[in-house]
């Protein structure tokens, strides 16, 4: 049997190939995000451990336990208590923080997405630096840097480089160039400029005589963990003590997370192709069971068991599952190597690590890969085992079966399905609404998949009337509801990829005029200056692009521009905001976003309650969300911690509504000055005087900020679109992820339409006879690829249409918005997958040949 | 000379020194060899022969779903030879209709549908006198909305023949047209065909090799290795099979 199934495989090597490629495209993406995500991780582990190798014990100020979100910088005076510890050989503070943002010759701010852009005090050719070229710098306005930035914004030794920290943008000249003693120029992309000490002091902590940490190097024969006891025994609470192994792998931990998180939803989108692969390779077998019931009931009628029958389905189908995912795992590290180089040659950045193949990962990419085979093909196999020996003397392969039975399988999911969803919109759900919601709308994915080949009974003939106004696009169109369950197969990818696609277009776009609106309505000035992702920030909103802001220092500017836009010509109010996370401590302690501004000025312009007080040094004023959270009340106090101030305790004076743009604690501007991250406020409101010329004021405040790179002023329109547009991005990455299922639909239309039209040879040679143009054959082909794209395009946005306006009731937002021109975006994207899949069938049923169709003998 | 223009005016299609060769080299099968012969307008041929004689391709180069090697073919005053795909299928649309052994009608459409589709594929509307005329001829009045696989195999012919009629071809071509049928249902489309021809004045070539069937046409000529080798007028079918065994031996 074995043997007969193998030449029956290389019979058929096409049809093969087609359901096969599903397989090897799943299994590429899978393996190819495992191998991508190892390779990054082993490197950062890699750069981590050779940063701290030359530390034994790393000293930091912990401000709330152990999960903070920043540590408060070390006062100089733990490093001088430090200098009499017993096994210590050397104490050194040390200054490194995120935020030094060089300005390039652009004139823009040089960006390098992901890695810090570090500031540190320079302590000699200690460590890992080894100067390149030039020295160190001995004065406060001389920098070395590291050459990574060097080449990435042309800086040499005797020039000058213009670097933005918590303070303005400064002018320093370069004096050296330095590596690192592993021989690259940059450490994982990160940028450095390394100030003496006292000025790195001041622009990257914000205070003098204060360290980011504090390092030590054992005495011989003292182990790290020894001195790291002592040195704890020594500082008490508040202070993590952690060898250097210890240290280097809470970074790569940290590095991890945020890796992991991209991993997966890598492997969730590439799990999603392979998923939608199944119907095609179901499809495929299907179909070649269909083709082969002759075949099948001969054997059967010669004394084949039916356990031998599904055997030799199962057979071809590992035999194709096997070959498909080794392909497909090789293909994974061809691409890996590809996007390696690819990142390297992006960021300028070299991971010091070749090309990581975690096995133990790909073999499961490749046994999901065969198991999915098996899977999608044990239904045809069953169906090739039930073929009875008569069969063999039939010559009609394709009989009609029923479409009652998988409509009543169909409509149960589907009911459940809708009444969850229905429950959930209703709010019957209470608490559970998004369990049902979510639930709701798998049960009727799934029923809507059962129900498909009715649907397409009822669907397709109108569908088809739009696109088939002449005869041979009617045949078109027949031909397509021919067989329900084939086309239903056929389409269910697109109807997945789509019903994703417009689900996720109807909640974005629903948030965008839920944004747009908020901002709208919350803000009342009527410019805005501000940073990139700043304002977000303040309302404690995440999504979008990494920027400054999700950093620890985002883009700020000098106060005086405030007061000197307030004695511009047609402005009435111009007022500050400071804008920093800080910790909170009450009955869900952790971060939160914090803000400072003069309240008087700032509530108006936010659309606050008028009549807050303007705050004294140790007073907060806390929105009522936070104040629930936390279990904290207005008269009471509530203990926070600053980056520059560490835990202190506020008197609560007052509570505000929190909206899009404030949420979370507000203090006093004094007080930020003194214990934000930054002295510098990161948003500036103006309000004009009526009837005063908007676009002059808002030249004239931008003036006000033009050397400073990372801030542009704005008004209303811009900041909702804004506001917005952080959407944008996300939104693209799905859709760029889905991508690959969108490949696989096509390739299954191709697969379906490429079989039918073997299948009815005869028939197109008729057709030919009878007087069709090969131009015809073309035209009626594209229809019926048309017709089923189409139905299964309109069906999954509806569906995800649907679905997406449940989550947008359910989720409460204000108003659902229908993005009407991405919908037919993405309908014409399912009408150019029908037309992409028709051009090779098409070609074939043109070129059929009249004589060998009609000749049977 | 007038004889000529005669004939040509008179006849509905025409082989003229037909050569067809299949394969080359020393495997090269010569299917027509030379081979000329006249179909006259109103009347029923039968092109008969053993197997491989090259009745088949005979009937498929006058139908223009097969070229020549050498030689023209004519369908009413137009040359084949020569005509693109395009101008083949739009000759077969409108001047030709065929009638095949099996597989003669799409399973999707109805039997109405299936009989006017070569005029919806050439955007024209059937006369409806005509139609009702020609489904009345072959008793299919009833039958007309039902999908083939609802048909006999009797019944699917008819239609098959019905949809051949309707566009009022220059010939209509029947390959074994009651190869597949048992004799009842063999015979109505045998009566249909003599039918057409003598009250529509259709031109009908049948190949056939069943010689009770030959019996219905005019006229039966009859092919060996590529050649016409005979010729019998008002054949009746105890004729036809001896000349059958005549040429066997």
């Amino acid at each position: 049997m074995l043997k007969a199934t193998l030449k029956g495989l290389l019979a058929r090597k096409t049809r093969l190939v087609l359901a096969g490629l599903a397989v090897v495209l799943g299994v590429t993406a899978v393996s190819a995000a495992m191998v991508t995500t190892a390779t990054i991780g082993d490197g950062f582990e890699t750069i981590f451990a050779t940063t701290t190798s030359e530390v034994d014990v790393s000293v930091s100020a912990e401000p709330n336990g152990g999960a903070a979100t920043f540590a408060p910088p070390v006062p100089a005076s733990v490093v001088d208590e430090l200098r009499g510890v017993r096994g210590a050989e050397s104490v050194a503070g040390v200054v490194s923080a995120d935020g030094a943002r060089p300005v390039g010759p652009d004139g823009k701010v040089i960006s390098v997405q992901g890695p810090p852009r570090l500031g540190v005090a320079w302590a000699g050719e200690t460590g890992m630096a080894r100067l390149r070229e030039g020295r160190g710098p001995t004065a406060p306005d001389e920098v070395a840097i590291n050459a990574g930035l060097a080449e990435l914004g042309g800086f040499r030794v005797g020039g000058t480089i213009d670097v933005l920290t918590l303070e303005p943008r400064q002018t320093f000249r370069v004096v050296g160039v330095y590596g690192y003693s592993n021989g690259l120029g940059t450490l994982g992309g990160s940028t450095e400029v390394a100030f003496t000490e006292p000025v790195a002091q001041r622009l990257m902590l914000g205070a003098p005589d204060v360290y980011s940490s504090v390092t030590l190097t054992a005495a011989d024969g003292v182990s790290p963990e020894a001195l790291r006891d002592e040195v704890t025994r020594l500082l008490g609470d508040g202070f993590a003590v952690r060898t250097g192994d210890e240290l280097a792998a809470q970074t790569a931990s940290d590095g991890r997370a945020f890796l992991d998180i991209v991993r997966i939803v890598l492997l969730a989108f590439s799990g999603l192709s392979l998923l939608v692969g199944i119907f095609l390779i179901l499809n495929t077998f299907s179909i070649l069971v269909a083709q082969r019931t002759g075949e099948l009931a001969l054997v059967a009628a010669l004394g084949a068991r039916r356990r031998q029958i599904v055997g030799s389905v199962l057979v071809e189908a590992v035999l194709v599952g096997v070959l498909a995912s080794a392909v497909g795992v090789g293909l994974g590290i061809a691409v890996s190597t590809g996007l390696k180089s690819v990142m390297e040659a992006q960021s300028g950045a070299q991971l010091p690590v070749g090309l990581v193949v975690p096995m133990p990962d790909l073999l499961v990419a490749f046994g999901v890969g065969v198991l999915v085979t098996l899977v999608a093909a044990l239904v045809p196999a069953v169906r090739a085992s039930r073929v009875p020996p008569v069969a063999a003397m039939r010559a009609s392969a394709a009989e009609q079966r029923s479409l009652t039975g998988i409509t009543v399988a169909g409509a149960v999911p589907a009911t459940i399905g809708v009444a969850g969803i229905a429950a959930a919109v209703a709010g019957w759900a209470g608490d559970l609404e998004f369990v049902a919601l979510g639930g709701g709308v798998a049960l009727a994915l799934i029923g809507l998949a059962l129900l498909t080949p009715l649907a397409s009974r009822v669907l397709l003939p109108a569908v088809g009337r739009l696109l088939s106004w002449s005869t041979p696009g009617k045949l078109g169109r027949l031909n397509a509801a021919r067989n329900p369950r084939r086309t239903a197969i056929t389409v269910a990818t697109l109807v997945v990829t789509l019903g994703l696609v417009g689900g996720v277009g109807v909640v974005a776009e629903s948030l965008r005029v839920d944004v747009s609106t908020a901002v709208a309505t919350d803000l009342q000035a009527d410019l805005v200056i501000s940073g990139d992702g700043v304002s977000a920030r303040a309302g404690g909103q995440t999504g979008g692009p990494p920027t400054a802001a999700d950093g620890r220092v985002m883009p700020a500017f000098e106060e005086s521009v405030i007061d000197r836009a307030r004695d511009l010509d047609g402005v009435a109010l111009a007022t500050a905001q400071y804008v920093d996370t800080v910790e909170i401590d009450g009955a869900a302690p952790g971060p939160s976003p914090a803000n400072a501004g003069d309240l008087s000025r700032l509530a108006p312009v936010l659309g606050l309650d008028p009549g807050l007080p303007d705050l004294g040094r140790n007073e907060v004023v806390l929105d009522t969300e936070t104040l629930a959270e936390q279990g904290l009340s207005v008269g009471g106090t509530v203990r926070l911690s600053t980056p520059r101030g560490g835990w202190q305790e506020y008197r609560i004076v007052a509570s505000y509504e929190p909206n899009f743009l404030l949420r979370g604690p507000v203090l006093s501007p004094e007080t930020a000055k003194e214990r934000f991250v930054s002295a510098l406020p990161a948003l500036g409101y103006v309000e004009l005087e009526p009837g005063a010329d908007v676009a002059g004021v808002k030249a004239a405040v931008s003036d006000l900020v033009a050397d400073n790179p990372e801030v542009t002023v704005a008004d209303q329109t811009q900041l909702a679109a804004d506001s917005a547009g952080r959407l944008d991005l996300a939104e693209i990455m799905l859709y760029v992820l889905l991508g690959l299922s969108v490949v696989i639909g096509i390739l299954g239309i191709i697969n379906t339409m490429a079989l039918s039209i073997m299948e009815r040879t005869r028939e197109l040679g008729l057709l030919r006879a009878i007087g069709m143009r090969r131009s015809h054959m073309v035209h009626m082909v594209v229809a019926e690829s048309l017709v089923m794209s189409v139905f299964g395009g309109l069906l999954g946005l509806t569906f995800g249409g649907l679905a997406g306006a449940a989550f947008v009731s359910v989720a409460g937002l204000a108003e659902l918005a229908v993005p009407w021109l991405s919908l037919a975006v993405f309908l014409g994207l399912a009408v150019a997958a029908g037309l992409l899949a028709a051009l090779a069938p098409s070609a074939r049923a043109a070129r059929v040949n009249v004589l060998a169709a009609i000749a049977y003998e | 000379m007038t004889i000529m223009t005669e004939t040509v005016t008179g006849l509905a299609a025409r082989a003229d020194g037909v050569t067809k060769a299949y394969g080359t080299g020393a495997a090269a099968v010569t299917a027509l060899d030379d081979l000329s012969v006249d179909v006259q307008r109103g009347q029923f041929t039968a092109i008969m022969g053993p197997s491989g004689s090259g009745k088949s391709t005979l009937m498929h180069c006058l139908a223009g779903l097969d070229t020549v090697d050498s030689g023209e073919v004519w369908i009413g005053e137009t040359r084949l030879t020569g005509l693109g795909d395009k101008g083949l299928a739009d000759l077969r649309r409108n001047r030709v209709g065929f009638v095949f052994q099996q597989f003669n009608l799409l399973p999707t459409l109805s039997a109405e549908e299936n009989i006017t589709l070569p005029l919806a594929i050439a955007n024209r509307k059937p006369d409806q006198a005509w139609f009702d005329t020609v489904v009345e001829a072959v008793g299919l009045a009833d039958r007309l909305t039902h999908r083939p696989s609802e048909l006999s195999g009797g019944q699917q012919q008819r239609v098959a023949c019905a949809r051949a009629l309707l566009p009022k071809p220059d010939v209509i071509f029947a390959d074994e047209p009651t190869g597949n049928l048992d004799s009842r249902s063999g015979t109505e489309i045998l009566r249909f065909l003599r039918r057409s021809v003598e009250e529509f004045n259709q031109t009908i070539v049948m190949v056939t090799h069943d010689a009770g069937a030959a019996a219905y046409a005019d006229r039966v000529v009859f092919l060996l290795d590529g050649r016409l080798v005979h010729e019998l007028r008002d054949p009746d079918a105890e004729t036809v099979l001896d000349t059958m065994k005549s040429l066997d031996t």
